[in-house]
């Protein structure tokens, strides 16, 4: 498929959820369950998508995803911002990759 | 000063990160195989972070479109309930305004519109902050793909981790923050190890995430906990 296909797409898919409470006059609201249910699925979307994809990022040493992860989890934990989390990862993979 | 600077004001502290998830988007984007134009177009027309880090993903893994557009529905679809509640704020605003700003519902609009009060005009507020949110979030992803024609193709190989170094850097705030969360994506990483290994990598991603988001409403409910 076209990538600009793909987008466009994308957009489609992603834009109607966000307009229709827009259309709707309705007062319905969407049950709580189905409202924690949705709340759930940024985290999950993010987990399902770290693991075991992680692990593959090379595709012989699962070490290298390993200490990529490790390096990334640690400067969350000192509260960096994305880029620098970003930096410090690639940094430690460069390192690895000078050693094996 | 008027509803939209104020918009634009309080918008400001996330438009630097904005600017720095866009700088990550773009480059793990041209890591992918896309071209500077296709990466920029895509944060400026489909505007939903995590669904085009999954896209790109997917799109270098070789998985089907189909795959990536159900899996992009199924990521964005919390919108829907962020923007039932920006509309019902909304509701003496004329439509075509409305559906204007429905397009820059995300993450970070709804966290700062829900937490701010009611102003004197609650759409140029909103306007303000998604237009500065919609300019960083393009402007990011345009810089990270024209940082990639900078990067040497020694370091190439190592910027393989920069797109899980950002969903680790997206994820780790809430995980300190809620032992339920924290279940939550153990759980998640567990079934897609598990499932991964019997279907192709998409369609488990989108299993997995769905089987997750049940496995967290099973979880008992705290008063805290409040939909993001």
């Amino acid at each position: 498929m076209n990538i600009y296909i793909l987008i466009f797409l994308m957009m489609l898919v992603t834009y109607i959820p966000r307009a229709l409470p827009a259309l709707s006059n309705n007062k319905k609201k969407l049950s709580p369950y189905w409202e924690r249910f949705l709340s759930y699925i940024p985290y999950t979307a993010l987990a399902a998508l770290i693991v075991p994809g992680i692990f593959y990022v090379d595709a012989i040493q699962p070490v290298v995803g390993l200490v990529g992860g490790v390096a990334a989890v640690v400067a969350s934990l000192a509260k960096l911002p994305v880029i620098a989390v970003v930096f410090i990862a690639v940094l430690a993979e460069v390192i690895l990759y000078s050693f094996i | 000063m008027n509803s939209f600077k104020k918009g634009i004001k309080i918008s400001l502290p996330i438009c630097i990160g904005m600017i720095s998830i866009g700088i990550s988007f773009g480059l793990a984007a041209r890591k992918a195989g896309l071209s500077i134009m296709e990466g920029t177009l895509m944060s400026m027309i489909v505007i939903a972070g995590s669904s085009q880090f999954f896209a790109i993903d997917m799109l270098s893994a070789g998985v089907s479109p189909v795959v990536i557009i159900l899996g992009t529905f199924v990521i964005n679809l919390r919108h829907f309930v962020m923007s039932t509640y920006i509309m019902k704020r909304l509701k003496n605003v004329p439509l075509f305004k409305k559906l204007i700003l429905a397009y820059v519902v995300c993450d970070e609009s709804f966290t700062m519109f829900s937490l701010s009060k009611k102003q004197e005009d609650d759409a140029a507020y909103l306007g303000g902050m998604n237009l500065m949110l919609y300019i960083t979030w393009s402007l990011g992803s345009f810089l990270g793909c024209i940082l990639m024609n900078f990067v040497p193709p020694k370091l190439s190989d190592a910027l393989g981790i920069a797109i899980y170094a950002a969903f680790i850097s997206m994820l780790m705030p809430s995980l300190m923050g809620s032992a339920k969360i924290l279940m939550v994506v153990l759980f998640t990483a567990a079934v897609n190890t598990l499932l991964s290994t019997v279907m192709p990598n998409g369609t488990s991603i989108i299993l997995a995430m769905l089987i997750g988001a049940f496995f967290g409403t099973m979880l008992p409910s705290d008063t805290k906990e409040q939909v993001k």
